[in-house]
């Protein structure tokens, strides 16, 4: 450390020092001289301020003498100089790039301070380090890279200043993208030759890849892992929830989670938080693999999703202690039945599978209770609808006709189901306002009957909601199932209206309309086994479950759980644009959903998952009656697991994929090495000025009291 | 002129015709000092003298109502007075502080008085003057006053003797010398010798001795049953310290000098300052003395009027 001067020779100036202590030696002179004759009252007093006098005339001498000294050094420019450690591989005249991780793992922290403050700090000495006019950029990334304003740039100060503003971050760590961004700003602004700090926890989740052949070889990375040996962790790998314990009447969350480090694995807390304030704490007890289980076991919760979270005390990586979960809980639904065609005995009545299907008896965890009715003792479905109606092969519906519109107008879902007692004209005639297509006749395949039929159904887009169960199996089914006979319909689809399903001869199986706030989905089949085989297929029981939820709205938002921090969810939204619906984040914060971006089947895209927690998705009601909305789904998301794993990245791999990356830290080795230097230079000008204006003050006062 | 260690007496010879000039303003204004005073100075008379009748005479505006013989007015309708003359009359002693610090004075030029006595210049200037309007008092009422100017050079006495001479010779004695030196008070007071006990010593002096200031002396003539009276001078300034910028302060007596910065000093001054005032009447008050503070910017005729109450009722 060394004091250095701009201009020096000012420094003679300090010959003025002279002239306080020529003021101090002869400037007491008196004005006047005065005869007086009380001069032993004036001895007296005067003894009795002298000392105080004899110190504050030294004090002033000083303070003066500062001053002076001050404004003298002041004009000479003085600075301090001195030598200091910086990240290695620093080049203080080379365009630097600097790589800031800020995902989920840089929370880890060590005596308070995390490895994201770190690399802000050693980023901000990496910009301190470069002479005036070497051009730097900062780049943040976990699972997408953005340079951070104002890019490439030789203004420090400004660079500097956003290294202030940046935060961290909870997705995964993309370094791959990292590097391409960074040699993208390189190649944009014509910089050949460069130096790129990573400036991270050494945990990659996306290594790069296929750069060894187009990285500029003027352009070094250096590869910083700031966590080092640090690795500590204790965090949930994964979370299910099973229903069904006790005839249907409790869920158990099966959890697992894994303990990273030395940090103590035995009787750790695992608090399961609900929403309604309720915990249930157990201890985890990791073997020696550094896994660990427990289950909870809980009530059944109430309908629809409740928001849960899993905690573990705040460790090493504090942004994966809490594991946010959706219990999904069914909700009651009440769906009327209404059969046109009782038959001799139950086994032969119209909706005899229907009602085995959606409800098969006491024990059973399914909550939808249905109703079966006859349609000839049927006048009036007032009161007793449900949510869901089921109109299965009933030869006039005249006399529900308007009850159903309204019902469906109000939001209510209705099915219809054909068979030998419709009257394709009678049902155009009445129910025209609510069917996706009018009906035209019936058509016969084969002999009529399933046995023999060819017919089958088309594989389903398992995208709709009616059919996103049979992703994990059971889609293959669907081409089994026979058809004897099917109701046609016209080509021309009406307003709302769309075909879900197709035979495998391309009619339409299954057709969807909206109406109101309400949805119809018509099966041009029957749902006994006169024309086809469908109810003795396995895929009925859950197409028949679907069916109804799908219809009354209550279908579980499937595939929400389990989303990690970044990932990209299709959320359903109502298809009219009039209506807003939004999404709440963990934060508060409401993400609007632009209902235009919404697929053909009605799901809109939602990305903005950049915090771990739970989300919830609303929109207004058309009617109006529900302003702030309706919530309509909860999803959770949580940091990605290799965050939490604080696996450093294999350095033979990022040596092999970046061709000249040198890696810095993680190893006995990379502590011996050389740290850069960095010469700093302070000026002394405001500590100056301020000493000169802390003396003058005194000088002030002094002199102030004196006079 | 007359000035010597040895008591002396009798008017100044071969005076000066401007020292002639300046005793004469100086008997004009201890006059208006008198008059100023008022109707106080005329109760005064023959309190204090002997009280054996003498003869009547016609009464005139001023004289004292207690004396109007009544029985005689009943028969002749007539005011008369009756007079009385005194078995022995009272002895006025004035002493005279003389000493260098009597010639400080910040006064000299505040306006005159209501009744046009003009500002004293000097403590020593208020102290003669005071003291020529207290001869004339008692001379008027019979009393025979004597003095001694007292300073460094020595003592100037004029013996006690009645008549309106005294006074001249005081005013005259009173301008030849300036004041300087140190007065001992002390030692004038103990050589002074003093017949019977109808006398009356006053004092008129700064008390700014710093050895004694002659109280003590003082005090064996009051104890002696004597009225002893002090009539302290002292100038506005002595108590305001009124200086600011840094001065040169040179003693009046030879006590050497002192530069300082009085602002830094100011407060404790006057501190010191007031509890030597307080003191010196202190001392007064348990020795028996009476005590006039004669503060040099106020009217001496009203200083006058005081002291003549005092005397009056006591």
């Amino acid at each position: 450390m060394g004091l250095s001067w701009a201009l020096p020779w000012m420094l003679g100036g300090l010959a003025l020092l002279a002239l306080p202590v020529f003021a101090h030696l002869t400037g007491y002179r008196e004005v006047r001289t005065v005869e007086f004759p009380t001069l032993r009252f004036l001895r007296a007093s005067e003894f009795k301020v002298r000392r105080r006098r004899r110190l504050e005339s030294l004090l002033l001498l000083l303070l003066r003498g500062l001053a002076v000294a001050g404004v003298v050094m002041l004009f000479a420019r003085p600075s301090l100089t001195w030598t200091a450690t910086a990240l290695a591989g620093l080049d203080p005249t080379r365009t630097t790039v600097v790589l800031i991780d800020t995902s989920a793992s840089m929370s880890a922290s060590d005596a308070g301070q995390t490895v994201f403050d770190e690399a802000r700090s050693e980023a901000a000495s990496l910009l301190d380090g470069l002479v005036d006019g070497t051009l730097a950029a900062v780049i943040t990334f976990d699972g997408s890279a953005a340079v951070v304003p104002p890019g490439l740039t030789a203004e420090r100060e400004r660079l500097t200043r956003a290294l202030d503003d940046l935060e961290m971050g909870a997705g995964r760590t993309d370094l791959d993208r990292a590097l391409r961004r960074a040699r993208e700003l390189l190649r944009d602004s014509a910089v050949g030759s460069a130096n790129v700090f990573v400036l991270s926890d050494g945990t990659a989740t996306e290594l790069p890849a296929g750069l060894a052949d187009s990285w500029p070889a003027e352009v070094t990375v250096h590869y910083h892992d700031l966590l080092g040996e640090r690795r500590t962790n204790r965090f949930v790998t994964d979370a299910t929830v099973r229903g069904g314990l006790k005839r249907g009447e409790g869920i158990r969350v099966e959890v697992e989670a894994r303990a990273v480090g030395p940090r103590p694995t035995r009787g750790v807390p695992l608090t399961l938080g609900l929403e309604d304030g309720v915990e249930v704490v157990s201890d985890l007890e990791f073997d020696e693999s550094g896994e660990a289980s427990r289950s909870f076991s809980l009530p059944l919760p109430p309908s629809g999703q409740r928001r849960a979270t899993l905690t573990v005390p705040t460790d090493g990586v504090p942004a994966d202690d809490a594991w946010p979960l959706v219990l999904e809980g069914d909700s009651d639904l009440s769906v009327l039945l209404v059969s046109g065609d009782g038959g001799a005995n139950p086994r032969d009545d119209e909706v005899w599978y229907l009602e085995k299907a959606l409800q098969p008896g006491p024990g059973s965890p399914s909550r939808i209770r249905p109703r079966v009715v006859k349609a000839e003792e049927l006048r009036s479905i007032a009161g007793g609808a449900g949510d869901v109606v089921f109109l299965c092969n009933v030869a006039d519906p005249r006399p529900l006709v308007s009850e159903l519109e309204g019902f469906v107008k109000r939001g209510g879902g209705l099915f219809i189901s054909v068979g030998a007692r419709v009257d394709p004209d009678l049902y155009n005639d009445a129910l025209g306002s609510l069917l996706p297509a009018d009906f035209t006749e019936i058509k016969t395949r084969g002999r009529g009957t399933f046995e023999e039929a060819p017919m089958g159904l088309s594989l389903p887009p398992m995208e709709q909601d009616v059919f996103r169960v049979f992703r994990t199996g059971g889609a293959g089914v669907f081409a089994r199932v026979g058809f004897g006979k099917v109701m046609g319909t016209a080509p021309r689809l009406k307003a709302d209206s769309d075909v879900l399903l197709r035979y495998t001869d391309g009619l339409p199986a299954l057709l969807d309309r909206r109406v109101g706030e309400g949805r119809v989905l018509v099966l041009t089949s029957s749902v006994d086994d006169d024309w086809t085989d469908l109810p003795v297929r396995s895929i009925f029981v859950s197409l028949a479950h679907q069916i109804a939820r799908s219809l009354s709205g209550t279908l579980l938002l499937e595939g929400a759980e389990g989303l990690e921090v970044g990932s990209r969810v299709s959320l359903p939204v109502p298809p009219d644009l009039e209506r807003r619906a939004w999404v709440t984040g963990p934060d508060g914060y409401e993400h609007t959903l632009d209902p235009g971006s919404a697929d053909a089947e009605g799901r809109a895209p939602f990305a903005q998952t950049a915090i771990p927690g739970h989300y919830r998705l609303f929109w207004e009601d058309r009617s109006g009656r529900e302003p702030d909305g309706r919530l309509r789904a909860v999803f959770s998301v949580r940091v990605p697991l290799d965050e939490s794993i604080l696996v450093p990245a294999d350095r033979d791999l990022l040596l092999d994929a970046v061709p000249g990356l040198v890696h810095h830290g993680g190893g006995a080795s990379v502590a011996a090495e050389e740290p850069g230097k960095v010469v700093r230079t302070a000026s002394l000008a405001p500590a100056m000025l301020l000493l000169l204006a802390l003396a003058m003050l005194g000088e002030v006062f002094l002199a102030g009291r004196r006079a | 002129m007359s000035q010597t260690s040895a008591p002396t007496a009798g008017p100044v010879p071969g005076l000066a015709p401007e020292l002639l000039e300046q005793a004469k303003g100086l008997i004009a204004v201890a006059r208006g000092v008198v008059l100023g005073a008022g109707h106080g100075v005329h109760r005064s008379r023959h309190l204090g003298g002997g009280a054996e009748f003498s003869e009547y005479k016609a009464y005139t505006p001023g004289d004292d109502l207690r004396h109007v013989d009544w029985k005689v007015h009943g028969r002749t309708e007539k005011y008369v007075v009756r007079r009385f003359e005194s078995d022995r009359q009272t002895a006025v002693h004035l002493l005279l502080d003389r000493s260098g610090s009597m010639a400080f004075g910040t006064t000299g030029a505040l306006p005159a008085s209501q009744g046009g006595v003009p500002a004293p210049t000097s403590k020593w200037d208020a102290a003669r003057t005071f003291a020529l309007a207290l001869t004339y008092v008692f001379l008027r009422q019979g009393d025979r006053v004597g003095a001694i100017l007292a300073d460094g050079q020595g003592r100037d006495l004029i013996p006690v003797r009645g008549g309106q001479r005294q006074a001249s010779e005081l005013a005259q004695r009173a301008v030849v010398a300036p004041p300087a030196g140190d007065a001992n008070l002390p030692g004038v007071l103990e050589e002074l010798v003093i017949r019977g006990r109808r006398s009356v010593v006053i004092v008129v002096s700064d008390l700014l001795s710093e050895e004694d200031t002659g109280l003590e002396a003082l005090a064996v003539h009051r104890a002696r049953g004597r009225e002893a009276w002090v009539v302290h001078v002292v100038d506005p300034a002595e108590i305001s310290f009124p200086y600011a910028e840094p001065t040169r302060f040179v003693g009046l007596e030879g006590a050497g000098e002192l530069s300082l910065n009085p602002r830094e000093l100011a407060r404790i001054y006057r501190e010191e300052f007031a509890v030597h005032l307080a003191r010196q009447e202190r001392a007064c008050a348990d020795a028996g003395i009476k005590y006039l503070r004669l503060v040099t910017d106020q009217p001496l005729d009203e200083a006058l009027a005081r002291f003549v109450g005092e005397r009056t009722w006591g």
